[in-house]
């Protein structure tokens, strides 16, 4: 094999390895979908996937169009540098010249976001890092069923998933990122920048949005509104696993011409490595919940993705007994967290407050204490618990809460946020689709409404 | 701005410069340098493993958790209290310690430092404390039952 073939080859490994992690990638929101649809009412079912469904076109595009730039731009503002773009002077500092040539990249009319047999690997990332703003925005969907107007959803979708999340990624999860390069911020599988940063905003979103009709009693005691397909809601949990252990796979940073794999920090990190920690992760999360919410299968599903992402943020350099017990912990305490959550008043119908707020700030902080004093690159401090605090506020903070409940207010003052009790009461799939998810099915609505008016009009219409 | 309270009191990292970590040959995760700590965590989590098996005979559905979220406030505040005053001791000693001193494989403690080995059971008896509450109320309240 000739040299020329040879580097073909290691370029072809590293495309095809990150074009197919993304691909698995998508099967989060094949699971997010199953997931969700399966937690809302029958009347819901429809218009809550159609709903999960839109965040790949809201988000996609918003990531194509200014997303991938946001991550690239946003390292350096606003403690080493300006936001980077057209009008910066790449001469102007050293750290600014290294990360232009990535800046110009992620412009909508780049040329190597197109077919361009000299740059393989861009378009690659942008397509992995598209799937990431995907899920995050994702995590928000699910809280937000059954109540949420969909064009407030896409719009909420676009500032999470297309932006806050990713100024979150540029500061603490990119080379150049101040809160890495300056201070030492460490969080390898996103348990803070993503999952605590999707979970806050929707936390902030959720309180102007208000619970679902009847999910409180008139003295404010909340009242279980059960899913109406927990199997599909469990078979979606499944599904999200599988995404995950390609999403942790593909925080795996392996270039062409590398000699190892390195996290996104330039540190060591292997493949089988993640393997072996997802799947412990998942067992442990298993476990805390199971026992923690008394085998209720909602929270002992949701325990495994709660395990995974308790442990992500060290899980590069995580022994395998301290995944165990990080994940357990994280799963354990989650299910009170989410009953926690609902006595506050806050109706979130799938947990993500929990699952994904708790375990990802839980996540973030214990890797300053379970892998705190781990040196990181040359002249970059330790993995230290302050800078894990700090950063964690910063995403779930001023990334996350602040920015989801300004935007939720805005839309609330202008009555754009939330669809009329009427709508809320016929269930969305016919105020939003005007088709049913079960039409065959003898639903309440049916055998209380239509079947009577059938049967008083002599019409076999219903009554077949 | 380096702030790493927990350093002296138990340290993961087996390594102590950039270079030793980034050309690392062999295992490079947390307490590769302290297989008794290794062992330890094992043990526990084979521990919490055979509870699962013997406790998945007993669990069934019933109405899950937090019976009182004060009883959950107390243990978090009790949980955070005890970090911050342990960052707030660990500052103070680090402050009076030469950084210099502290070299791969020899830790400076104080007298008085308890053991760092004890650290994690600390942690676990956070978490045992609200199962074992939880657990009394629950038996209290089916306690309750049987008498009616």
């Amino acid at each position: 094999m000739s040299p020329e073939a040879q580097e073909f080859l290691h370029t072809f490994v590293s495309e095809s390895f990150y074009y197919w992690a993304s691909v698995f990638m998508l099967l989060i929101h094949a699971g997010f979908l199953a997931y969700e649809g399966g937690a809302s009412r029958v009347k819901n079912v429809l218009a809550t996937m159609v709903k999960n469904l839109i965040t790949l076109a809201s988000v996609g595009l918003a990531f194509f169009f200014f997303g991938w730039w946001v991550y690239n731009a946003f390292p350096l503002f606003p403690m080493a540098g300006p936001i980077l773009g057209p009008w910066t002077n790449p001469e102007a500092s050293e750290a600014i010249k290294a990360a232009m040539p990535y800046v110009e990249g992620s412009y909508p009319w780049s040329s190597a976001l197109g077919p361009n047999n000299a740059d393989h690997m861009t378009g690659v990332f942008f397509f992995a890092f598209a799937l990431f703003a995907m899920t995050t925005a994702s995590i928000m969907s699910g809280a937000l069923i059954e109540r949420v107007k969909i064009g407030a959803y896409v719009f909420l979708s676009i500032i999470l998933g297309g932006f806050t999340w990713l100024v979150a990624a540029a500061w603490g999860w990119n080379y150049f990122g101040w809160l890495f390069a300056k201070m030492g911020y460490h969080d390898f599988g996103c348990s803070g920048i993503l999952h605590a940063t999707a979970a806050f905003f929707t936390l902030g979103v959720l309180l102007n949005l208000g619970p679902r009709v009847g999910k409180y009693d008139p003295q404010g005691k909340p009242r279980q509104i059960m899913p109406h397909n927990l199997p599909l809601t469990m078979v979606g949990l499944l599904l999200i696993f599988i995404g995950f252990y390609a999403f942790l796979a593909a925080c795996v940073i392996f270039l062409p011409g590398y000699e190892g794999e390195t996290t996104i920090y330039g540190t060591p990190v292997t493949l089988a490595s993640i393997g072996v920690s997802t799947t412990l992760a998942l067992a442990a999360g298993l476990v805390g919940a199971y026992i923690s919410a008394k085998a209720d299968p909602f929270y002992t599903i949701s325990g495994g993705l709660a395990g995974i992402i308790s442990a992500a943020g060290g899980m590069d350099i995580y022994h395998p007994a301290v995944v165990m017990l990080i994940a357990f912990v994280g799963a354990f305490l989650m299910p009170k967290v989410a009953m926690f959550v609902e006595r506050m008043g806050v109706d979130d119908a799938v947990g993500a407050i929990a699952v994904h707020g708790w375990c990802g700030v839980f996540g973030a902080v214990v890797v300053g204490v379970a892998a705190g004093g781990f040196p990181q690159g040359e002249g970059i401090p330790a993995i230290n618990l302050g800078t894990q605090i700090l950063g964690v506020v910063l995403f779930a903070g001023l990334l996350g809460f602040l920015p989801g409940y300004g935007c939720s207010w805005v839309m609330k003052r202008f009555d754009l946020l939330r669809v009329s009790p009427e709508e809320e009461v016929a269930g969305l799939d016919l105020a939003d689709l005007g088709v049913p998810g079960y039409p065959e099915y003898a639903t309440y609505e049916y055998v209380n409404e239509q079947l009577p008016v059938a049967q008083s009009s002599g019409s076999t219409k219903y009554a077949e | 701005m380096q702030f790493s309270p927990l350093l002296a009191i138990f340290n993961p990292s087996p390594f102590q410069t950039h270079s030793e970590f980034l050309e690392v040959e062999g295992p490079f995760y947390t307490f590769a340098h302290q297989p008794g700590m290794i062992a330890f965590l094992l043990i526990l989590c084979a521990l919490g493993s055979i509870y699962f098996v013997y406790a998945s005979f007993f669990i069934k559905g019933e109405q899950a958790g937090l019976k009182s979220p004060l009883a959950l406030s107390l243990l978090l505040a009790l949980g955070l209290g005890a970090v911050a005053e342990r960052v707030y001791q660990q500052t103070l000693r680090q402050s009076d310690r030469p950084t210099s001193a502290v070299t791969r494989g020899v830790q400076m403690r104080s007298p008085q430092a308890p053991s760092p080995r004890l650290k994690p059971l600390a942690l676990l008896g956070l978490v045992g404390g609200s199962a074992a509450a939880s657990r009394r109320r629950r038996s209290s309240a089916s306690r309750q039952r049987r008498i009616r």
